[in-house]
């Protein structure tokens, strides 16, 4: 048996701005393993895919996240983005684009914890509205130790493909 | 990176004794990687590095050729690299606090070889001030490494930290 247990999967196959995936997190593991494929936009242009925390009293987290990040172009320079004091993680699913999807893997540790604060890193892809491919490499931290059980994927556009998968690492 | 099946090989966890934390039992040629979570000092603030193992030991010769690239939430970024270093830069300075600690996840690739050089890859978070750093080192010496260590410039690990070795099969 794999010591990477799937705890969730979630299919996106209606227009949505947001996909709430909620008690995942919990004292069964302490690091998990999020990947995300084929997220896309529902209409032309492109719009970043982002993450929110939802905590154990299914809130949807606003606030306190610090974050950072480059993001590598293959037609230009890269650029760095970083904030510590954030709404949401911008770019966690990339940013997507019509018929194009994108792709995440990312670890997150101590995310149920009450006594740790919450970090993940992360890794993305995607075909910047057909301009160029790009590709995201960064971290996020709520420095608190609430306590969280899942997630929003959250856009400012609808998004109407995809798939996100969850994983519990065994330790 | 994504990953395949893992199987738990080993862990370690700290005592508040030891400078130094290592992970062995890499005796395939598989990947390996390995999870290194809760890193916390008994010092206020020290920097954090990584070695291979051979036959259980830290290899401190200077064999180690990498590059590693920080990102911060504050905005600062840096590219540290060498290509006759002791030890693998995979930390900035750790400070200590309520709720802070490090992790991360390190790629190994042909650690077992006898007749290639040992690889890693890795993404760590930094917890205080948090920042990632991520980064590509090669231990330029062609026998088995056993496994995989970190190594504190001052303080001890802290009780609870621990790194786990996980083969990919």
């Amino acid at each position: 048996m794999s010591a990477l247990r799937l705890v969730n999967e979630t299919q996106i196959t209606s227009s949505v701005l947001t996909v709430n995936i909620e008690n995942v997190f919990s004292n069964d593991f302490k690091v998990y393993q999020i990947i995300s494929n084929g997220i896309n936009k529902a209409t032309t242009g492109n719009v970043n895919i982002n993450l929110r925390l939802i905590n154990s009293s299914s809130t949807v987290v606003t606030s306190n996240y610090q974050w950072g990040n480059i993001n590598l172009k293959a037609n230009t320079t890269y650029s760095n983005n970083y904030t510590t004091n954030d709404t949401e993680v911008d770019y966690f699913f990339g940013r997507a684009g019509d018929n194009e999807g994108t792709g995440t893997v990312a670890w997150i540790f101590n995310p149920y914890s009450s006594s740790d604060n919450t970090y993940c890193i992360f890794q993305n892809q995607y075909d910047n509205n057909n301009i160029a491919p790009e590709g995201t490499m960064g971290l996020f931290s709520i420095m608190s130790t609430t306590s969280f059980t899942g997630f929003q994927v959250y856009s400012t556009s609808n998004i109407d493909e995809g798939f996100i998968r969850v994983y519990g690492l065994s330790e | 990176m994504s990953v395949g099946k893992l199987v738990k090989v080993n862990q370690t966890i700290g005592d508040s004794t030891s400078t130094t934390i290592s992970v062995t039992g890499i005796d395939s040629d598989n990947d390996y990687i390995v999870v290194a979570r809760n890193l916390v000092t008994t010092y206020s603030t020290s920097s954090c590095y990584a070695r291979v193992t051979k036959s259980g030991s830290q290899d401190s010769t200077t064999n180690y050729t990498y590059t590693s690239t920080l990102i911060n939430t504050n905005g600062a970024k840096a590219q540290v690299y060498s290509s006759s270093a002791s030890l693998l830069e995979v930390f900035s300075s750790q400070n200590t606090g309520t709720g802070i600690s490090d992790c991360g996840v390190f790629w190994l690739k042909k650690f077992n070889s006898s007749s290639d050089y040992s690889y890693i890859l890795w993404q760590t978070i930094r917890g205080f001030v948090p920042q990632t750093w991520y980064g590509t080192g090669v231990h330029k010496v062609t026998s088995s490494s056993d496994g995989f260590g970190l190594l504190l410039n001052a303080g001890n690990f802290a009780t609870g930290s621990q790194l786990t070795l996980y083969k990919v099969v």
